[in-house]
């Protein structure tokens, strides 16, 4: 029941949205210039958009733009200076600021999150970082995810699509890839 | 035009209808098992009040304004404005006008206490359409859950509560699928882990396509991407559930029961004019098409009373729950 009561809450929180809806084409996504090739629903707000088909459980891309130093990397509320919580900093490595993103999953009651294949990209330009996550959700089910990230210019963008392993990922996996693409 | 799906039977030709159109939407009413009393009685009070209320408006036609809407004051005042005449007609009515106001109260809490449920069809599955009727139709163990609701608020499971309803429930599944003329096949976790953890996840996919489908048909947050097209599924690897079956049905419920002590607080709460739940019961079924993983119907039934953990009150639970399933 408390499940139904979060849902409750979320559906109040994301009601008052608007859920502007994101055709497909050319976007400009606070200051990020992507494309897409099929529509989606945005339920997130500026800075960072959770683009969805679906739902978020069945297909989730995120975008968080401009996270600065200091800032939680899902920009999550941080309890004062002592909360280590996965905080971005200026100069971290692609491969700290991954384990910070693993570290902000798991933070959120995922298991099991992983990191594999990283490799160097570009996003917008700049110098960044492509990753595929694993994690499972709190009853089980298996997601895959793909990163694009990018922390070389002081703050932290990234892209991140995430998706069940069975039939969602691999459906809306083209599509994403396609976006990721209109960002190199 | 779609083609019917392969391995249905001759009823399967209404499935092939124009994709595209509106998903079917309906939704009704449904008076609980122990409520019928007072359901017929909120109606009867309901239909007093609207006679009331329209003899009250063709005696007083002048007003522009609903007399639903004015206050008391404003009423007097604008009757003793008129002359004599209507002012005696206004006194005659104003007893009926709070009366039919403590009818309206009292209806609309009696009809509160009754089950809702709503249901959708994918698109191109026709409204009345028996899709399943003679198809063999896999049965998911139901995930339920019957927690004791603490005066404090805090739902704590109950384990007996649960397995009792879970045996009620899955009786009252297959005497209704049964009487649907569906052929019935109940899921049995195999014994090649492999496979298992395979099934595993369709059923909790199942699980997150049917919270989607709460959140945003049923608690409208928006997908305007969408638009009104209801075309959730969980793709064809939900095949590996069953090789023969046509249809799998999914049902989760979770239901709360008031202990003594919030029983207790909900008779002084009554006194202090606090409102205070004594559980709910909640939960959704659907149907998929193992050939393609579609979800071709989903009922969410949501109700203040009724009670899982006797026979008789589950099978009235799962009567509603399967409202408007094309089988």
């Amino acid at each position: 029941m408390s499940r139904i009561l979060a849902l409750l809450l979320l559906a109040c929180l994301l009601g008052g949205c608007g859920s502007p809806l994101i055709k497909p084409g050319a976007q400009d996504v606070d200051g990020l210039r992507l494309s897409t090739p099929v529509a989606w629903s945005d339920l997130g707000r500026r800075g960072q958009r959770v683009w969805t088909r679906d739902g978020i459980a069945l297909n989730a891309l995120r975008i968080y733009t401009g996270i600065e130093p200091g800032e939680h990397v899902f920009r999550q509320r941080l309890r004062g200076e002592r909360d280590e919580g996965a905080r971005f900093r200026a100069g971290l490595s692609d491969v700290e600021i991954v384990e910070l993103i693993v570290e902000g999953l798991r933070s959120s009651g995922l298991q099991n999150v992983e990191a594999r294949a990283l490799a160097p990209a570009t996003l917008a330009g700049q110098r960044g970082f492509r990753a595929e996550l694993v994690f499972d959700s709190g009853a089980g089910l298996h997601y895959r995810g793909q990163l694009l990230g990018e922390g070389a210019d002081g703050s932290l963008s990234f892209l991140l699509y995430t998706a069940p392993a069975e039939h969602y990922y691999e459906r809306d996996r083209e599509a994403v890839e396609a976006v990721f693409a209109s960002l190199e | 035009m779609v083609a019917p799906p392969k391995g249905g039977n001759a009823l399967d030709a209404k499935y092939a209808v124009e994709r595209g159109k509106d998903a079917k939407e309906s939704g009704s009413r449904i008076v609980r098992p122990l409520m019928p009393f007072f359901a017929s009685f909120a109606s009867l009070c309901v239909l007093c009040v609207l006679c009331v209320h329209k003899k009250a408006l063709q005696s007083e036609r002048e007003f522009r304004t609903s007399s639903w809407f004015l206050p008391r004051q404003r009423w007097l005042r604008q009757g003793a404005s008129h002359g004599t005449g209507r002012s005696d007609r206004l006194a005659h009515s104003r007893p009926a006008h709070g009366v039919h106001r403590a009818l309206l109260i009292l209806g609309a809490l009696l009809l509160a206490a009754c089950a809702q449920t709503r249901h959708h069809r994918a698109d191109g599955v026709v409204e009345q359409a028996a899709l399943g009727r003679g198809a063999n139709v896999l049965l998911v163990e139901p995930d339920i859950e019957l927690t004791e609701l603490l005066g404090s608020g805090v739902q704590q499971p109950r384990a007996d509560w649960t397995q009792t309803a879970r045996g009620h429930v899955d009786d009252a599944l297959r005497a209704a699928l049964q009487q649907r003329g569906a052929g019935l096949t109940v899921y049995h976790a195999p014994q090649d882990p492999e496979l298992a953890a395979r099934q595993r996840q369709s059923i909790l996919l199942h699980q997150a396509v049917g919270t989607s489908i709460l959140l945003h048909r049923h608690l409208n947050v928006p997908l305007p991407h969408k638009g009104k097209a209801f075309d959730w599924g969980l793709g064809p690897g939900v095949r590996s559930l069953d090789r023969d079956a046509r249809y799998a049905l999914f049902v989760f419920i979770r239901d709360s029961y008031a202990s003594s002590g919030r029983k207790a607080m909900m008779a002084v709460g009554l006194l202090l004019g606090i409102g205070v739940s004594l559980g709910q019961q909640i939960g959704f079924a659907s149907l998929v098409d193992l050939d393609d993983g579609r979800v071709v119907w989903f009922n969410l039934l949501n109700a203040q009373t009724g009670d899982l953990r006797d026979a008789e009150g589950a099978t009235a639970s799962v009567a509603k729950l399967l409202d408007g399933v094309p089988l």
